[in-house]
């Protein structure tokens, strides 16, 4: 008997969630196109020759997470999720992955030559954090790329998947928002402001799918340590990351609080303890995310926020009077 | 004995309650669709769908708000300002105070903020004293 293929089925609910998820996407779609960063080219000019390149390596950073997560990540974990639901969300995540991978490059092509741009790229290439960062999640998605896996393993690749979205990037992050919370490359940040939306529901989903995998588990204390060994291994190396990054611009103790409180957001999505003492993240950081800006026409580009028109000219009974003189 | 309505999705607002439960002892009903409310208490939800109050949630206190004496929400604050913005809606909506707006399934720190001013704000508090709201 040959295998027998099944066509997804929207009119009956796999579960309570795989709707909700895919419509929540959905209202959350957007292009790298329809925001404009080139607003920002005034306030790029101003920054520093450090800040620069410190921005440009965190966005350089992003995008190979992004570009391994809708290359490797969800492509490897949709292959053993059994709802098919579930699977569309998951595909849908994965094209969104890509359009942020591209969406740096948006932000680097408006304020950087090419020349710089190929540096950054060699450089995202040649660091040791970020390649440790990068095959390090690697490994548990390229383990469960085969016929049949274990519940272990699919928890692995599931719970590395949601450390990659919810705990990983944000090293990188801080820095836009960190610029943001003051004013500097707001329009840029409205770029990273919608991947981070999408990064906090792509962590809540898949932890919700890795929660279910963990349920099953036999040995659920062996795999919950086995995880937390993993969480800790590239902990240590988002701190050797982060002083590489941030020590020339004076942010390393700020960004690895964020780190340390992300940590603790990830493991959160994951139903797990809180396992990090954080006191206080950068309140300027927390403004950059609160910040609600900056660009908007009502036709053709995205904003975060709803701008007012203020140069109003009101629509008079007049306006419809047909001038008699002009020959129709 | 300090009673909580609690509407949960994702289980992080299920979390929170169980760890409050577990240190306070107080008693804690799941809001369902047929969830009558059998004595005053506090409601705890979540925020969605870029900064809405849950269905279930909004159903429930649409008819028991006269059971309420505060209301709190889960979010996330990488929602800018629709960070736990369900407290907020439903706090000015009927009038009440907000206990406390929290991260995902809250830290020690939350939680032990949430206990105290549950404990020490609202306990015997009448409704609608707006010198409860701490928010």
């Amino acid at each position: 008997m040959s295998k027998q293929y099944t066509a997804v089925n929207w009119n009956t609910p796999d579960n309570d969630y795989a709707l909700m998820f895919w419509e929540q996407n959905i209202k959350q779609f957007w292009i790298d196109t329809e925001y404009i960063p080139s607003k920002d080219i005034d306030s790029w000019k101003g920054l520093s020759w450090d800040m620069k390149e410190c921005y440009k390596k965190a966005l350089g950073g992003l995008t190979l997470l992004d570009t391994l997560q809708s290359h490797t990540g969800m492509p490897k974990i949709i292959d053993h999720i059994n709802s098919l639901q579930n699977k569309a969300v998951l595909s849908y995540m994965c094209m969104m992955e890509a359009i942020h991978a591209k969406s740096y490059s948006t932000i680097f092509t408006t304020v950087s030559t090419t020349n710089e741009i190929n540096d950054v790229f060699g450089w995202v290439s040649e660091n040791k954090f970020l390649q440790y960062k990068a095959s390090t999640i690697d490994q548990y998605y390229r383990a469960i790329d085969k016929e049949t896996v274990t519940d272990e393993e699919l928890f692995m690749a599931l719970g590395a998947s949601v450390l990659l979205e919810s705990f990983l990037f944000y090293s990188g992050f801080f820095l836009p928002l960190w610029l943001c919370g003051q004013g500097q490359m707001v329009a840029s940040a409205d770029i990273i402001k919608k991947i981070i939306a999408d990064e906090s529901i792509h962590g809540v989903f898949v932890g919700l799918m890795a929660q279910e995998v963990f349920n099953r588990l036999p040995n659920k204390e062996e795999v919950k340590a086995r995880f937390l060994t993993l969480l800790n291994d590239l902990y240590e190396n988002e701190l050797k990351y982060t002083e590489e990054l941030y020590t020339v611009v004076g942010l390393t103790a700020e960004v690895k609080e964020y780190v340390r409180y992300n940590g603790n957001k990830a493991l959160m999505n994951l139903a797990f303890e809180p396992i990090f003492e954080v006191k206080q993240v950068n309140p300027i950081v927390m403004n950059g995310l609160s910040t609600e800006t900056t660009q908007h026409d009502f036709f053709s580009k995205k904003s975060t926020n709803y701008e007012k028109a203020t140069e109003i000219v009101h629509l008079m009974h007049e306006d419809f009077e047909m001038d008699a003189t002009v020959d129709i | 004995m300090i009673h909580i309505y609690y509407d949960s999705k994702t289980g992080n607002v299920d979390r929170f309650i169980s760890k409050v439960i577990q240190i306070t002892g107080w008693q804690a009903t799941r809001i369902e669709e047929d969830t009558i409310p059998s004595t005053m208490g506090h409601l705890v939800t979540y925020t969605i769908n870029f900064g809405k109050v849950p269905e279930k949630t909004q159903a429930f206190i649409d008819k028991y708000s006269h059971m309420i004496h505060s209301v709190s929400s889960s979010g996330n604050r990488n929602w800018g300002r629709n960070f736990a913005v369900a407290a907020d809606k439903l706090a000015e909506n009927f009038d009440l105070p907000i206990g406390l707006k929290f991260e995902l399934s809250g830290t020690l720190v939350d939680i032990n903020e949430f206990i105290d001013s549950i404990k020490n704000q609202y306990y015997d508090s009448k409704r609608r004293s707006e010198k409860l709201d701490i928010a």
